[in-house]
């Protein structure tokens, strides 16, 4: 009892420390951005300069502003309130603050599109779309080549032109789709399905939706983009195709097609009907599926099962480098009968804070900081428990991005750190029989996309994965627990997948012994997810 | 003041962060984010651009973004979602 109230005061400080620490953060950070990690981003955060079509005055002019709203701030902070300058002053400053944006405004906003603009350059020893100044440079964006699944009304997106000298003018672009690759000596395809011609000039989005109709499904299909361009000084036009992928610059690539697969459409008739299913009535979140599950206890009976989460977020407060957020969220795992299965409820409320380790960067930290009411679903068992998780993402180990080729298959893998620490108000026939709650649980979930079968079964996605959480219980008399959970996902479409599941420990709140194999079927229709 | 940005400017700048910080050149607003699709991370990843989306759009005065968090970043099924999402909070059309 003793540790545990020396835990919970130890926790309490860790909070304050942590919530007076990203309070801090509330002003716009100022980081340097000679930190930024590549070239590109470093030019985004770059300092905002006026371009040179602003007039020089105007620029002198705002160094004068800012030079004379300065001085008056520091005089104002001299001054008493009930002196007489001081609404003076302040009215003087906020005057200037308010010039200062003007010209700021006028100035900067064709600047920053400039600045972003090169953003999407990226540096010539990477793979770009970049090519020589005579000829368009751009790629094709969606869907990825050999892609799957595509719904048959599918939208094609490709880039703008890249090049950042242009001797040339571009007058339009051509979107070809065939479902017949051959291609005459140009470069177009001999047996065009679709064809449509959209502005070069920027007036049209470079996308192309293809009408309903065009593609049948379940078949594979071939997708082209031309420029047709006039070189500076002449009349006459030029066909140059996108980039399938971006290449180093001066590399000839033969094919410049991509190609992607259409779904088997298997809802068409009650979606025609009007009918809808997804997991609950009340969600209007399109991607939930209905879940229907089995699970095989080994030596034992099957049982049914339904997981799921229900998770409100409320809006969060969000500064350069960190954002705040409350989240309240029911997740369970219920069973048909009570059985060797894990059956839990859990209700959770509590603070999101995402942070940013810097500027100019996407490495940082989840942080989650709740309260709990744990329980299973007959509520025999209650704890009510302070849950606590940090979760990293960090772009060179990998943590969140996937590794690998996207050709074969890719790991994504994440780690994380649970602190909990609470009471049982009910003890039931939990096997952590200790009053006081405390665990340390790291977990660690990684999953493996299998693309090379995804292609060659034409799936949605396909996907093995594993998730271990380990539990260490210092309270208790068995102070180590474990629950290792793996699986197969075939996601055949967006309406339709089937999974595999193996599970094996023990988990909260009753640490009963798991040893199961199951199935789940995920089924989906009616409501668009786009 | 109304922000004076255009959706084609909060556009470039969008697509710009995420070609910028994925290196990869081909991202336009129709990419869409997920396994086996076109920016394929984990939504703890995803959530993370809101803050170097927030860093490059905040640049002019009028223009700072206050509700773009970390989950509307994660929501988002495209990159378009996210412009959007920028541009219903600026009232861009």
């Amino acid at each position: 009892m003793k540790i545990f109230n020396q835990i919970t005061a130890l926790l309490s400080v860790l909070i304050l420390l942590v919530c007076t620490n990203l309070s801090q953060e509330t002003s716009p950070d100022t980081g340097d951005p000679a930190n930024g990690g590549s070239h590109v981003i470093t030019t985004l955060q770059a300092k905002p300069t006026l371009p040179p079509e602003v007039a020089v005055s105007s620029k002198d002019n705002l160094a004068m502003l800012e030079r004379r709203k300065k001085q008056l701030e520091k005089h104002f902070a001299t001054l008493f309130p009930t002196s007489a300058d001081y609404p003076l002053i302040a009215d003087w400053i906020l005057e200037l603050d308010r010039a200062i944006s003007e010209i700021n405004h006028q100035a900067m906003v064709p600047n920053v599109t400039k600045v972003s603009l090169s953003t999407i350059t990226p540096t010539q020893s990477e793979p770009n779309c970049i090519r020589s100044p005579n000829e368009p440079g751009f790629c094709l964006s969606v869907p990825i080549d050999k892609r799957t699944a595509e719904a048959t009304d599918i939208t094609l997106f490709w880039t703008k032109d890249q090049n950042i000298t242009k001797n040339y003018v571009i007058t339009k672009f051509i979107v070809e789709v065939a479902a017949d690759p051959a291609k005459f000596s140009n470069g177009r395809f001999r047996k065009p399905i679709f064809e449509r011609e959209v502005a070069g000039d920027g007036s049209q989005e470079l996308n192309q939706k293809i009408p309903e109709g065009t593609l049948a499904s379940g078949k594979q299909f071939y997708w082209q983009v031309f420029a047709v361009y006039q070189p500076e000084g002449s009349s006459q036009e030029f066909l140059k195709a996108g980039l399938k992928t971006p290449a180093m610059a001066g590399t000839v690539t033969k094919d410049n097609a991509r190609s992607f697969k259409t779904a088997q459409q298997n809802f068409g008739g009650p979606e025609s009907i009007g009918l809808t299913l997804q997991r609950t009535v009340a969600g209007d979140d399109a991607t939930e599926a209905a879940e229907f599950g089995f699970l095989k206890t080994f030596k034992s009976d099957t049982v049914y099962t339904a997981n799921f989460a229900l998770i409100y977020d409320s809006p969060a407060k969000v500064t350069r480098t960190a954002s705040y957020g409350f989240q309240a969220s029911v997740q369970g795992s219920l069973t048909s009968e009570e059985s060797e299965s894990e059956d839990s409820l859990q209700f959770r409320a509590g603070a999101i804070i995402n942070k940013a380790f810097r500027e100019n960067s996407l490495n940082g930290f989840t942080l989650q900081l709740g309260a709990k009411y744990e329980a299973d679903q007959k509520f025999k068992v209650g704890k009510f428990i302070s849950e606590n998780m940090i979760t990293p993402t960090i772009k060179e180990l990998g943590i969140g991005f996937p590794l690998g080729k996207r050709s074969i298959a890719q790991f994504n893998w994440r780690p994380f750190l649970y602190f909990d620490v609470g009471r049982a108000l009910k003890r039931g026939n939990s096997n952590e029989v200790e009053d006081a709650v405390l665990r340390v649980s790291p977990r660690i979930r990684g999953v493996l996309t299998l693309h090379f079968l995804r292609r060659a079964l034409n799936l949605n996605n396909t996907y093995l994965y594993f998730d271990n959480q380990f539990y260490y219980l210092p309270l208790e008399k068995r102070k180590d627990r474990n629950f290792f959970t793996s699986g197969f996902q075939l996601q055949i479409t967006d309406n339709f997948g089937f999974g595999l599941t193996y599970k094996n420990g023990e988990t909260a709140p009753k640490y009963e012994r798991v040893n199961t194999f199951g199935g789940v079927l995920t089924i989906r229709f009616g409501k668009s997810e786009n | 003041m109304p922000c004076g940005y255009t959706r084609n400017q909060i556009t470039d700048i969008v697509v710009g962060v995420y070609c910028g910080l994925l290196k990869d050149p081909t991202i336009t607003s129709g990419s869409r984010f997920g396994p086996g699709n076109e920016i394929d991370i984990d939504d703890h990843a995803r959530g993370m651009f809101a803050f170097p989306i927030k860093q490059s759009i905040d640049l002019v005065p009028d223009c700072i973004l206050k509700k773009l968090s970390p989950d509307k970043c994660k929501k988002a099924k495209t990159v378009g979602d996210v412009i959007d999402e920028i541009c219903r909070e600026f009232k861009i059309p």
